[in-house]
């Protein structure tokens, strides 16, 4: 693990969630058409997109719940626990600029924590015995920065995920997503980590966070998310470029907001990039749907991979500018953190 | 066997409808979790509290196979003609039945049918995304399979029947694909091919239900007719109709979205030769949306094999728990000459 790396994969995140704010919900060829062709700089997000009203480089829901969890968790002494994710959930939650971007399934879970759920609203509501649509990518699109407190050890990041994600969604398909990206990210922090390893890495991970949902959580429907990585990262690896790899598969995974589209796109993506974090997060902002998603855990990876010498120096200096984050302080202190431990 | 065009008609409703209720107290759990409480399912049953067809009693349907009645009702009232007008009567009869609107009706017909009646406001001050991308739903494959049969053994005319009917409610890329993709299946059941020539004939409806659909509103999502290769390819590949059910749940989400649900019904009927017996036992074990996938199945295979592969018992139990007279509907269908009236579908 180098400084570099963690930084990468701070300014990775980040990056992807905020450029993928302006071409989330259309598709490829929208966003062609009405941006002029695909997005490869921050743009402000247009009026008809749920991150209408912010201005460009800023960041949504994604990176800013991923933030203020890692910010949680370095207070904490590095250490993740369930009493650090409820903290980070409830600050998150008291931005207004960020808690209006609450999906269905994290804004429920912090109304129950909060006690703000009214008795007869609970029991007006029919809940199904098994809820499928729980399985989102919710828990996934925050869980790459997790692995940085993981020293690069795989098994310690889907620990430390399952730990974080499992107040909001506690059932196996969305921790098998969240643990693919977090175990993809601990391999690409090693410093001999390859394409491969991180590929690999997320197929664990993607197995092991199955099994924990379903041990620890909800057992509900959905795709096996390491199957749906390998077709993935098949059809990016026999589609010959970039263009053909998102072509590929957008059209046989999809990039939506179900934790078994956008997680496999995200490995897609990541096996057509080369290793390049900024072509992959450009793979991510323009392959459709949820591309700010697909785009911060791609960036998160890569990050994580390249390192922070990856990115233009302007993205950093643009991120700080248009939110109140501070990734080289953040960076700083998971640094110090994993030589002290 | 040689059947009557009426055999194969009164098997494609009491198929879908079979398949609906055989699905409905299995829906949302998993392969597992079924197992664990019921062993594998193959006779209908009363669904338990915990799902959304709660209150129902074995052998009824849900909004799969009411929403095909209805619409087949109203297009007999209408004496064969099917235009836009009837393709909103349809909605509007079936959603008078508050029970069935609040408890079943998947979110995309839902807030049609609450605009058709003027109760949703049409929205100046919500906000409305470029794309409402969850509207690329299986809610027009799962109605259409039945309706189609007004088109007997005409794929043009079935095609063209799936358009007026679905594009209300599901005019998109995926949902008119899928939807399509059944009705041509259908037609080209009734008109006696084989399980080859069907699932190829699925295969040209979605592709052309894909490319109608994108005249209508844009959704971001996989493509139908992708993914149908793949999920038949699946089916065709897999050595028992058991390995089918893992290796088509692995790829897919058999859930309420086009691209998933309806490749899965396809995978199914590949391996299961054709044979809707088993191939709706399976959709109905499959696990999460299982009454739309057996609703499917059972309309496809259903006009494929004949009304008699269904057991004389299952068919007055289908009847009797609904009201229903299905043998004596599939008879009017085919007496009536349809009219199909495209003018401007909306």
């Amino acid at each position: 693990m180098t400084y570099e790396k963690i930084l990468g994969c701070l300014i990775g995140g980040a990056a992807g969630d905020a450029m993928g704010a302006a071409t989330e919900i259309r598709t490829r060829e929208q966003i062609k058409d009405f941006f002029g062709s695909y997005v490869t700089e921050f743009l402000t997000p247009p009026d008809d997109t749920f991150a209408r009203g912010c201005s460009k480089a800023q960041i949504t829901d994604d990176f800013s719940i991923a933030y203020l969890n890692c910010c949680a968790i370095a207070a904490n002494g590095g250490v993740a626990t369930e009493e650090v994710a409820k903290k980070a959930l409830i600050d998150w939650f008291g931005v207004p600029e960020y808690s209006r971007f609450a999906g269905p399934t994290t804004r429920a879970a912090i109304e129950k924590l909060m006690g703000l759920t009214a008795e007869n609203k609970l029991a007006e509501k029919f809940e199904p015995a098994v809820d499928n649509a729980k399985g989102t990518n919710g828990a996934a699109m925050k869980a790459a920065p997790i692995a940085l407190f993981s020293s690069g050890d795989v098994d310690r990041a889907i620990g430390d995920t399952v730990t974080m994600c499992r107040i909001t969604h506690n059932n196996n398909v969305a921790l098998s997503g969240a643990c693919a990206v977090s175990a993809a990210t601990a391999a690409a922090l090693r410093e001999s980590a390859t394409l491969a390893d991180v590929i690999e890495a997320g197929i664990y991970g993607a197995e092991q966070g199955n099994r924990m949902g379903i041990r620890l959580g909800k057992e509900i429907c959905g795709p096996s998310i390491a199957k749906r990585i390998a077709k993935a990262v098949e059809l990016a690896m026999t589609a010959g470029d970039m263009d053909c790899a998102m072509e590929a598969i957008g059209s046989h995974i999809g990039s939506g907001l179900m934790a078994a589209e956008a997680v496999p796109a995200v490995f897609g993506i990541v096996a057509a990039s080369g290793g390049s974090a900024v072509r992959g997060i450009y793979g991510g902002v323009n392959i459709g749907d949820d591309t700010d998603t697909v785009a911060t855990m791609v960036g998160g990876i890569l990050g994580a991979l390249e390192g922070a010498g990856g990115f233009p120096a302007n993205y950093l200096e643009q991120l700080h500018r248009h939110n109140h984050i501070d990734l080289k302080k953040l960076a700083d202190e998971i640094w110090s953190l994993y030589h002290k431990n | 066997m040689c059947q009557t065009m009426t055999e194969r008609i009164a098997g494609c409703l009491y198929g879908a409808a079979y398949g609906d209720s055989l699905g409905a107290p299995t829906e949302n759990r998993t392969r597992e979790q079924i197992f664990a409480k019921w062993g594998y399912v193959d006779k209908l049953l009363d669904p338990p509290m915990d799902v959304f067809a709660r209150g129902n009693r074995a052998g009824q349907v849900t909004d799969d196979f009411s929403m095909a009645y209805t619409a087949i009702q109203t297009i007999l009232h209408a004496d064969g003609r099917v235009n836009d007008t009837v393709a909103k009567e349809a909605l509007l009869a079936w959603g008078s039945d508050e029970r069935m609107l609040t408890q079943f009706a998947g979110p995309t017909s839902q807030r049609f049918i609450r605009q058709l009646q003027g109760i949703e406001p049409t929205g100046e001050t919500r906000f409305e995304p470029v794309n409402v991308n969850r509207c690329a739903s299986n809610g027009g494959a799962m109605k259409i399979g039945p309706v189609a049969c007004f088109a007997k053994e005409r794929m043009e005319d079935a095609l063209e029947l799936a358009r007026i009917i679905c594009f209300p409610t599901h005019g998109n890329a995926q949902a008119m694909s899928a939807a399509a993709a059944v009705a041509a299946a259908v037609s080209t059941a009734l008109g006696g091919a084989s399980l080859t020539d069907i699932l190829e004939a699925a295969v040209t409806g979605a592709a052309w239900g894909e490319q109608v659909g994108r005249t209508g509103a844009t959704t971001a999502g996989p493509s139908v007719v992708k993914r149908l290769r793949f999920a038949i390819s699946l089916g065709l590949d897999a050595e028992t109709l058991s390995d089918a059910m893992d290796t088509l749940r692995a790829y897919f989400d058999c859930s309420g979205m086009a691209a998933d649900s309806v490749p899965v019904s396809f995978g199914l009927m590949a391996a299961s030769g054709g044979q809707l017996v088993p191939a709706v036992a399976a959709a109905a074990n499959i696990g999460n949306d299982t009454d739309t996938i057996a609703t499917i199945i059972g309309a496809v295979l259903g006009a494929h094999q004949g009304v008699a592969v269904l057991p004389e018992e299952v068919l007055q139990t289908i009847d009797e728990a609904n009201g229903y007279d299905l043998r004596g509907l599939a008879h009017q269908i085919y007496q009536t000459e349809v009219k199909l009236e495209s003018g401007d579908v909306k």
